[in-house]
């Protein structure tokens, strides 16, 4: 459904030589004319679909500005016709309607009062714009006194808070320092998740190429190229060269895998965060990986049995749980020739290989690939286990250790899953070779613990 | 979800686009009033100021030099009841007339009815209008001015003439001064004249006198101020007068025996004000029309 449609849209501007009687009797004597017409826009057609995130780009003087004031109904068109589906509210300069003898307080209430917002959504709001702004404590100040900084900060904040369905951006992308940029851009990518329109006026094609979905080139008031972003990018800005081309070509496929990536972890932080609450509601939450790792420790401490971990690499959680176990019964197994096999996007086989075990104090290293020692192991030590930390990142090798190592399992025992969750893909290693093994035993357990916005938990056995 | 119809933006609702969004408004009148005296030492109180002055030369000059104070008594309220409606309705205009070209930046980047920026001024004059009119009647108290339905009456009235003219004119004059800034200039004459085309400083009897009872009276007595300063004299200045003089049939006199107020003053008054709603009606039709080229013209 289009939500913005401009329809053979001419706007022509009149341009007076003469303002005085005076000039004007000057300029008649010379039979100069007393002014110009001048056409900006000339029998321009755009649609903008809902949701869709529109570049207007051109060279200084195409008509880029002219066109949003249409859209935005500041001005009005003398040909053809422009039409919009719901609230528009325009980034055409942020600032406009902030008044330098009003605090900063008033101004954020005034300017979203000027955008459209009611008392009540300006209030629910408020938190959200003075955290947006970073003003907080110039809130009671005259808005004169700002540097010009916290000028187009506040401006912003408050515009970006409104809730438009269509926004429209000129040119203010530019706004503030390098953080608040991407603070910025960040927030327009945002409200383009939402489903809302956009259209952003831009010289930096950087930005737009990374915003935007498809891009419009004006050229003297007329559509000179429509389509995909990348092709008007290169069509205003022709490559310089095949070199500069290919540059180009592969700038744009690292930006698409880096923004596919980052899509991805989002969604896996996500469906953690749900699993999280579904299963683990209670469980506390510790800040870092020594954290989660201390906690499972110390609710073993007691347990008797061996402590084992899968996957030493460079021995470091292996020392910290030898401490935790008076260095008594404490087994590190490892290949140390690094992953067995592909594990997530950037871990290929080979990676955490060490050229030589670690030397870890108190701790017994069990060399080799888990398949081939365990069974022997356990063979040599039949007592149970009371503490296994799960470090070998990999579906098959978590499958391994649970099923040799998880019937020497007491109630009691602890087990900490290094990579349980958090990443893309988790569903597919050790978080599947745990449930799996839960659904075949039947074990009783519960979570104990979690890492915040990281990947590690704690699983204590009940019975 | 309802799905919005595609509409053409910026086609607002004049006036009572205004009248919906009757929060922004508020937060513009008191912007107003904020910016307007911030940082100055007496702030509000320039507009007691302003008035006491013109009040002061008035009534030195023509009511005590030119002996006014004798033909009319309670001058000072006579003269003041009129200066407090007249300088509301000078105000309003001066401060529309520049309403729309103060506030360029925002009439050049985000739409709002425009008809938003005269109507503030209007509302900052009528709130800058209030100290006047207590004084005004604290005076009249002193002078013995006891409450009735026509003093309030006759007030509302001329409140209302005043504030529908003082709208209209603001919006024509706004909208004109966009596209020739010397209209500015002609709003400024009209302020030196407005006090003297109404019975404000003299009484009304002066222009009978020089006029008989012909053409020039009524065109004279037409003027729907003229009406509303008579109007604001009949609710504050006439209660307070300490020498009444009265027709047998109770018509309120000058001590000459004219009349203190024209024949049918409250019908007079009706009839202004129902000019100046239609002239109102007009000049938004007006200001609507050229409000569409404001942008590019600033």
């Amino acid at each position: 459904m289009e939500s913005i449609v401009v329809d053979g849209v001419t706007k022509r501007f009149t341009l007076r030589h003469a303002h005085s009687i005076k000039e004007m009797t000057v300029r008649a004597a010379r039979r100069q004319s007393l002014s110009e017409r001048f056409t900006a826009l000339d029998e321009v057609s755009v649609t903008v679909e809902q949701g869709e995130s529109l570049a207007l780009m051109g060279l200084n003087g195409s008509g880029k500005s002219t066109l949003l004031k249409l859209i935005s109904g500041v001005m009005q068109p003398d040909g053809g016709s422009v039409g919009v589906r719901g609230r528009v509210a325009g980034l055409i300069e942020v600032g406009a309607g902030l008044h330098p003898d009003l605090t900063g307080r008033e101004n954020i209430f005034l300017n979203a009062a000027i955008l459209g917002m009611s008392k009540a959504e300006t209030e629910a709001k408020y938190d959200e714009i003075v955290a947006f702004s970073e003003i907080e404590k110039f809130l009671d100040t005259q808005v004169k006194f700002y540097s010009s900084g916290m000028f187009m900060r506040l401006g912003f904040a408050v515009a970006v808070h409104t809730d438009p369905d269509i926004f429209l951006v000129d040119e203010v992308l530019a706004v503030g320092d390098p953080p608040f940029q991407k603070k910025c851009l960040d927030r327009i990518e945002e409200l383009h998740d939402e489903g809302r329109t956009l259209v952003i006026v831009s010289h930096d094609m950087g930005t737009l190429e990374k915003v935007c979905g498809r891009g419009v080139v004006l050229r003297e008031g007329r559509v000179a190229f429509e389509g995909d972003i990348a092709d008007a990018v290169d069509f205003l800005a022709p490559p310089d060269s095949p070199l500069d081309a290919a540059r180009r070509q592969r700038g744009r496929e690292e930006a698409k895998l880096a923004a596919a990536t980052l899509k991805e972890e989002k969604a896996a932080a996500t469906e953690t965060a749900t699993l999280i609450e579904e299963i683990m509601p209670d469980a506390p939450a510790f800040a870092d990986p020594q954290a989660t790792l201390e906690h499972a420790l110390s609710l073993a401490e007691g347990q008797e049995g061996m402590a084992l971990e899968f996957g030493v690499f460079s021995g470091r959680t292996l020392r910290t749980i030898t401490a935790a176990r008076d260095g008594k019964n404490v087994f590190g197994f490892d290949s140390f020739e690094g992953l067995p096999e592909d594990w997530r996007e950037g871990f290929p086989v080979g990676t955490f290989a060490v050229d030589e075990p670690p030397e870890v104090l108190g701790a017994e290293l069990v060399v080799g690939l888990f398949d081939d020692t365990l069974p022997g192991f356990l063979e040599e030590h039949p007592e149970p286990v009371a503490f296994l930390h799960v470090d070998a990142d990999l579906y098959s090798s978590a499958r391994t250790v649970l099923h040799h190592a998880g019937p020497r399992l007491r109630p009691g025992s602890v087990i900490v899953f290094d990579e349980f969750f958090g990443y893309p893909g988790w569903r597919d290693h050790e978080y599947r070779a745990w449930t799996e093994y839960v659904e075949r035993t039947g074990l009783r357990f519960t979570y104990e613990g979690y890492t915040r916005d990281n990947e590690q938990a704690i699983v204590r056995i009940t019975e | 979800m309802t799905v919005p119809p595609l509409t053409a933006p910026g086609r607002g609702g004049g006036l009572l686009e205004v009248a919906r969004r009757r929060y922004l408004l508020r937060l513009l009148v008191r912007r107003e009033l904020r910016s307007r005296y911030q940082g100055s030492l007496l702030g509000l109180g320039w507009s007691y100021v302003r008035p006491a002055v013109s009040f002061a030369v008035y009534f030195f000059v023509v009511g005590v030099f030119l002996k006014m104070s004798k033909a009319i008594p309670g001058y000072p309220v006579f003269l003041f009841s009129g200066m407090v409606v007249i300088s509301f309705f000078t105000e309003t205009l001066i401060t529309s007339t520049w309403s729309v070209i103060g506030n360029a930046p925002l009439v050049q980047k985000i739409y709002l009815p425009r008809e938003m920026f005269p109507a503030s001024s209007a509302l900052v004059s009528a709130v800058h209008m209030l100290p006047g009119l207590a004084i005004l009647w604290i005076g009249a108290l002193v002078g013995g001015w006891t409450p009735s339905a026509l003093g309030f009456g006759s007030m509302a009235l001329g409140f209302a003439i005043v504030a529908v003219l003082g709208l209209a004119f603001g919006l024509l004059f706004a909208a004109i001064n966009v596209f020739f800034r010397d209209f500015g200039q002609v709003v400024d004459i009209l302020n030196i004249v407005i006090p003297w085309t109404v019975p404000m400083i003299y009484p009304w009897t002066a222009v009978q006198e020089a006029t008989g009872n012909g053409l020039g009276l009524q065109i004279y007595l037409a003027n729907p101020l003229a009406t509303a300063t008579l109007l604001f004299q009949r609710a504050f200045w006439w209660p307070a007068n300490p020498h009444k003089a009265e027709l047998p049939d109770g018509t309120p006199t000058f001590p000459d025996g004219r009349h203190a107020f024209p024949d049918h003053l409250t019908v007079r008054g009706l009839a202004s004000l129902l000019a100046a709603v239609v002239l109102l009606g007009l000049a938004q039709m007006v200001f609507f029309r050229l409000q569409r080229r404001f942008a590019q013209e600033l």
